[in-house]
């Protein structure tokens, strides 16, 4: 491996992001939207964070608030060293090189009127990454050749792919500009399962073969502990609990990220095990219920839980997790 | 034994597409018996959800038309009846819950009176009534202060509470046979989890039949008593649920089982890989002849492709059907 195994390449100091909400007759601020809320992390290079939660907890958010395609409300995001918060415009194009993102549907993030070509094209000219034609060509051909796409696709149009070869085109597309970053957002839950599985396969080899940095969100925590070295769980805004992958499937420490695990199917009839059904649903993140906000569905929450929200704890360097009651043992 | 209660036999629907003619439903057969969930898995475009709505007669005329075949349910055949007779076991004797559970609702109208509208179709109840028995079925589905529900509509609701009035209203008139079309798909997983014992809870109640389509192997693995996989617009494998998890006999089901992550792999990370179905699913209009799955199959080999047609659905060991002229023994399926 590299000299910098260790060496962290994004990290995020407090971040918040609020939507305000107007309401009343001069359109004032009357509450907001704590989408992201106090979150801290950090990834090392190389390595993927895995981030799962369930719809509306904020995850979409906080990966495009570290592009800044959402401008966070407080907080840090240094990047390679650089807080890139302070950023101008101009500054934040040179970063946004290094920092790619990968959406859900490529049914939507693809332009229908643009062939492979030009829509691998545009960020090599935005970012000038080619003096000449046939310097151009050959990353092209580069390109395909990482994703696996047969050279004959320049000349297409996306609608002439289907779901699995569009996605590969956007990660190609991500791919395009030598990022160092790449956030993935939800970016196979769309796919067939086989097909999910291609794609999720080119994600791990890629990040091998160049040495890539992810931050992986998705709501399937299978897959998610299949792809990540480190996995976040977010609940209303706030990361419940951090740890490794394996260990946040042995050793889970948050009810919630209990629940979760045993919520998921698990394809094999001779697997019974015992599962938490949760009560009810998320609640608003408008006005997020008091102390722990996952209290009002929990199965072991106490006084002390309605009203203060729980620091974290540190069971090693890479586990912490935010709660009272913390499962004891996995067989609990 | 279970007593039968719907059997499709042979049953063919053809779309007439500007690409041609093509067979979304390619003589499927398969029975469901009282109390038993039948799970019919398969990708997108395999020909699962046609084969819901061709049972329930919902395929519009003149582009999709049922060609062949026959659904028998309490002695009648569907395909058979006249619309009006089609009607009266449509949604009352044969409910149905659909995976979007917002496009599926009426945005206008409360979600009460979407029920009683329902209830009153079908029965002949007073307006009190059908004011009571939908409050009862809110309860039944675990909606809480149904009084007070019944007056919301449906953006009011969360996505989990959707789908319950949705199951509410499919069970209204007490149906014997359920269809659900990847009933829990939009949802996420702990609301997921809270329908699916719903689900359980009320087919045990109820003594439905259920036919289950999804494309979640985990979720079959956990309701199904019966499994049928679809791809191409045939079942390629049906068995038991036991059978087919642990001894997969068509090599497409055994690449779906193998490209799911599993929560348990202790592998260093480096050297994680998932095992995956070459290519994609092929377009209905440009399935090859012979069988549909050769172009992506690792174990295809010369008669796969033609001479020897299209495998047919056969029992390679008791009560263990599949599509393939060269199945997997149980050992290599490991």
């Amino acid at each position: 491996m590299l000299a910098s195994e260790n060496e962290i390449l994004l990290e995020v100091k407090n971040l918040s992001k609020y939507f305000p909400i107007r309401g009343g007759i001069l359109n004032k601020p009357v509450g907001a939207v704590h989408a992201v809320d106090n979150v801290s992390f950090s990834i090392k290079k190389g390595e993927t964070l895995g981030l799962v939660g369930e719809s509306g907890c904020g995850k979409s958010t906080l990966g495009k608030t570290l592009l800044r395609l959402i401008e966070p409300s407080a907080g840090q995001i240094i990047f390679d060293g650089i807080d890139i918060t302070q950023l101008n415009t101009r500054e934040m194009r040179s970063i946004r090189q290094k920092i790619q993102l990968i959406f859900q549907d490529p049914y939507a993030s693809l332009n229908p009127r643009m062939t492979v070509n030009a829509i691998l094209s545009e960020p090599l000219k935005i970012h000038r990454l080619y003096t000449t034609l046939e310097e151009k060509n050959k990353r092209l051909y580069e390109l395909l050749d990482y994703v696996q796409l047969p050279k004959e696709a320049l000349n297409k149009y996306p609608h002439e792919f289907s779901g699995g070869q569009r996605q590969r085109i956007c990660i190609a597309r991500a791919l395009a500009v030598k990022p160092q970053f790449i956030v993935c957002d939800e970016s196979v839950s769309a796919l067939d399962v086989s097909i999910q599985a291609q794609v999720i396969n080119l994600l791990m080899d890629l990040q091998q073969e160049l040495g890539l940095t992810y931050l992986f969100i998705a709501h399937d925590l299978k897959v998610v502990e299949f792809i990540s070295h480190q996995v976040a769980v977010m609940y209303l805004g706030k990361i419940v609990e951090k740890a490794v992958a394996e260990d946040i499937y042995r050793n889970p420490k948050h009810p919630y990220t209990k629940a979760l695990l045993s919520a998921i199917p698990i394809p094999d009839p001779n697997h019974r095990k015992e599962r938490i059904i949760l009560k009810g649903d998320v609640p608003s993140p408008i006005s997020p219920p008091t102390g722990c906000h996952f209290h009002p569905r929990c199965w072991k929450a106490s006084a002390v839980c309605q009203e203060v929200y729980p620091e974290e704890i540190y069971i090693n360097e890479q586990h912490w997790f935010r709660c009272y009651h913390p499962i004891k043992d996995n067989n609990e | 034994m279970f007593e039968k209660i719907l059997t499709v036999k042979n049953l063919i629907t053809q779309f007439n597409t500007e690409q041609g003619l093509i067979k979304p439903v390619n003589d499927i057969s398969f029975e469901v018996y009282k109390g038993k969930t039948l799970g019919i898995v398969g990708e997108s475009g395999s020909g699962k959800s046609m084969t819901a709505l061709s049972i329930m007669r919902l395929i519009a005329p003149p582009i999709g038309e049922i060609i062949g075949g026959n659904i028998f349910f309490e002695d009648k055949d569907l395909l058979q009846l006249s619309d009006k007779e089609m009607r009266a076991i449509r949604g009352n004797k044969i409910g149905m819950i659909f995976q979007e559970p917002m496009t599926s609702l009426n945005p206008v109208f409360t979600v009460g009176y979407q029920i009683k509208e329902a209830l009153t179709l079908h029965q002949e109840i007073s307006f009190k009534d059908a004011k009571e028995q939908t409050i009862g079925l809110l309860k039944l589905v675990g909606i809480p202060a149904p009084e007070k529900r019944i007056h919301e509509y449906p953006h009011q609701l969360s996505g989990g509470m959707r789908q319950r009035i949705m199951i509410a209203m499919a069970l209204s008139s007490k149906p014997s046979v359920l269809i659900a079309d990847e009933p829990t798909t939009a949802l996420d997983v702990t609301i997921q989890a809270q329908i699916l014992e719903l689900m359980v809870k009320l087919q045990e109640e109820l003594n439905m039949g259920i036919i289950l389509i999804t494309h979640d192997l985990g979720v079959v693995a956990e309701m199904c008593h019966e499994v049928a996989v679809m791809y191409g617009g045939r079942i390629v494998e049906q068995a038991s649920v036991q059978d087919l998890f642990t001894c997969p006999k068509h090599p497409y089901t055994r690449g779906l089982l193998a490209s799911i992550p599993s929560l348990e792999v202790g592998k260093d990370h480096t050297q994680r890989r998932l095992e995956t179905i070459k290519g994609t699913v092929p377009a209905l209009n440009k399935l090859p002849l012979g069988c549909s799955f050769q172009d992506r199959c690792y174990n295809v080999q010369a008669d796969c492709r033609g001479e020897r047609g299209t495998p047919s659905l056969e029992e390679k060991s008791p009560g263990h059907l599949a599509a393939c002229f060269h199945p997997l023994n149980d050992i290599a399926s490991k």
